[in-house]
């Protein structure tokens, strides 16, 4: 088992290693994209703009290895979390019109707002799961993870969709495409479940 | 549903050099480390640190404690304190803070929050706004840990930093810190009134029926100090308190 987690120049990549380094030795962060080459699971984190991250993901190299990776081994494990999830969509918006890694069809826009369900939405909701898939082995329905996002993950095909989260409106929470995953809360941040996601993560 | 976050904030004091120099670090870094531990073993949402004297003695953020607090904290971690450049922002990332919070740069370095909020996104950005109360009973804005009065008034600051693009605000009132008396409900009104984005109230909690009131009158996340380090009153309980009375928390 290879996991690596890229670093591709945005956010809190090092809660992610620490959360990982928890459950296996067999992890590490880098930024050299000839580590995707040989690796089982890839996470990508990510805080920022989708713009943002897309110039970073492709500039870093990375965009290309994942692409290959993911063409040559349709079982590679990916985890997308937050900005990481959106980018494994289609396209977003979000800093101007960019196209995503395509990996989970769909698009990115912002969330509704009202005075008293502010954006961004930020802190611990609770999810509602509506397939089961082995990411969530073990997670109890309705069970609160912390989230921090203005953006959500519209995707073509509803059977993509693991959970939903309500807040100004019903967003998704959890999707997936076989083993490409994407969370829009932080795991490595949501203690106890956080872990346990985690965990499902590293013995797909 | 999304739950009221119940956040306590830890000081980082002007002792930590100095004691440092007199080979006292390690006992002073262990309170805050254990306090860590403790709040992140206890259903706390988040935890707020803050450097009360980094800006006003030009010191860089302290990356090596944050990296030390941070490998004990698996809740979000906010640091504030001495940043007025991107490379503290990113350098406190790098070191295990999830977001950052900005007192003075947001009064007075408009271009710093750019930055900040084009690189990492709003989310990252928690804009610290510490006031007082006025005679004519509106309220001003203070920089430099509260020493520096700035003369603007709290809503033409709070409005522009939304505009600006900070994803929330940490609503400090200079009267009522440490005085656990209860907070400022008018000014959490006021603040919560004026914009739209989520606001931590801070300054003057003393018991969990304040708590209560912050949240009644605006508040979307409770941030305190005094109440869990001189009281036996803890987060826990706070939580069941509010869940008693109707409010959603997170067990």
């Amino acid at each position: 088992m290879k996991i690596i987690i890229i670093d591709y120049n945005t956010g809190n990549v090092k809660s992610v290693l620490r959360s990982f380094l928890l459950h296996t030795k067999n992890v590490s962060l880098t930024n050299n994209p000839n580590d995707v080459f040989d690796s089982t699971h890839i996470v990508i984190p990510g805080v920022g703009s989708f713009k943002e991250g897309m110039k970073n993901l492709r500039a870093s190299g990375f965009y290309d290895a994942i692409i290959n990776k993911y063409n040559n081994n349709q079982n590679i494990k990916i985890l997308g979390i937050c900005l990481g999830m959106q980018l494994l969509s289609s396209y977003g918006i979000e800093g101007g019109l960019s196209d995503g890694l395509n990996l989970i069809k769909g698009n990115i826009c912002k969330l509704k707002s009202s005075q008293i369900l502010k954006i961004p939405h930020v802190g611990w909701n609770d999810i509602e799961i509506v397939k089961n898939h082995k990411i969530i082995e073990n997670i109890q329905n309705h069970t609160d993870f912390y989230f921090t996002h203005s953006y959500k993950f519209e995707v073509d095909d509803n059977h993509n969709v693991l959970a939903k989260t309500s807040h100004s409106e019903t967003f998704n929470s959890i999707v997936a495409n076989h083993n490409i995953i994407g969370v829009q809360f932080h795991p490595e941040k949501s203690a106890d479940s956080g872990f346990r996601l985690i965990n499902n993560f590293i013995n797909l | 549903m999304l739950k009221v976050r119940i956040i306590p904030s830890l000081l980082i004091k002007n002792s930590l050099l100095v004691k440092d120099k007199l080979f006292k670090k390690e006992r002073v870094i262990g309170s805050i480390i254990s306090s860590i531990k403790v709040y992140n073993n206890r259903k706390v949402d988040e935890i707020i640190i803050l450097d009360t004297q980094a800006t006003n003695l030009n010191q860089d953020p302290n990356y090596e404690l944050i990296e030390q607090i941070s490998s004990h904290c698996f809740i979000p971690l906010t640091v504030g304190g001495g940043i007025n450049k991107i490379e503290h922002v990113s350098n406190l990332l790098k070191s295990g803070a999830d977001k950052i919070s900005i007192n003075t740069s947001c009064i007075n370095n408009h271009d710093l929050i750019h930055q900040i909020v084009n690189k990492y996104g709003s989310q990252i950005l928690v804009a610290s706004v510490d006031v007082k109360k006025t005679d004519n009973n509106s309220y001003t804005c203070y920089t430099n840990s509260g020493t520096l009065d700035t003369g603007e008034n709290v809503i033409d600051i709070i409005k522009n930093l939304e505009k600006i693009g900070v994803g929330e605000i940490l609503i400090t009132s200079i009267d009522k810190d440490g005085m656990m008396t209860g907070y400022d409900l008018d000014l959490i009104k006021l603040v919560s009134k004026n914009v739209s984005i989520p606001i931590i109230c801070q300054g003057g909690c003393g018991s969990y029926q304040d708590m209560l009131d912050a949240i009644n009158s605006g508040a979307n996340a409770i941030c305190a100090s005094s109440i869990f380090s001189f009281t036996e009153q803890t987060p826990f309980e706070a939580k069941e308190f509010l869940k008693r009375n109707g409010i959603n928390v997170r067990f």
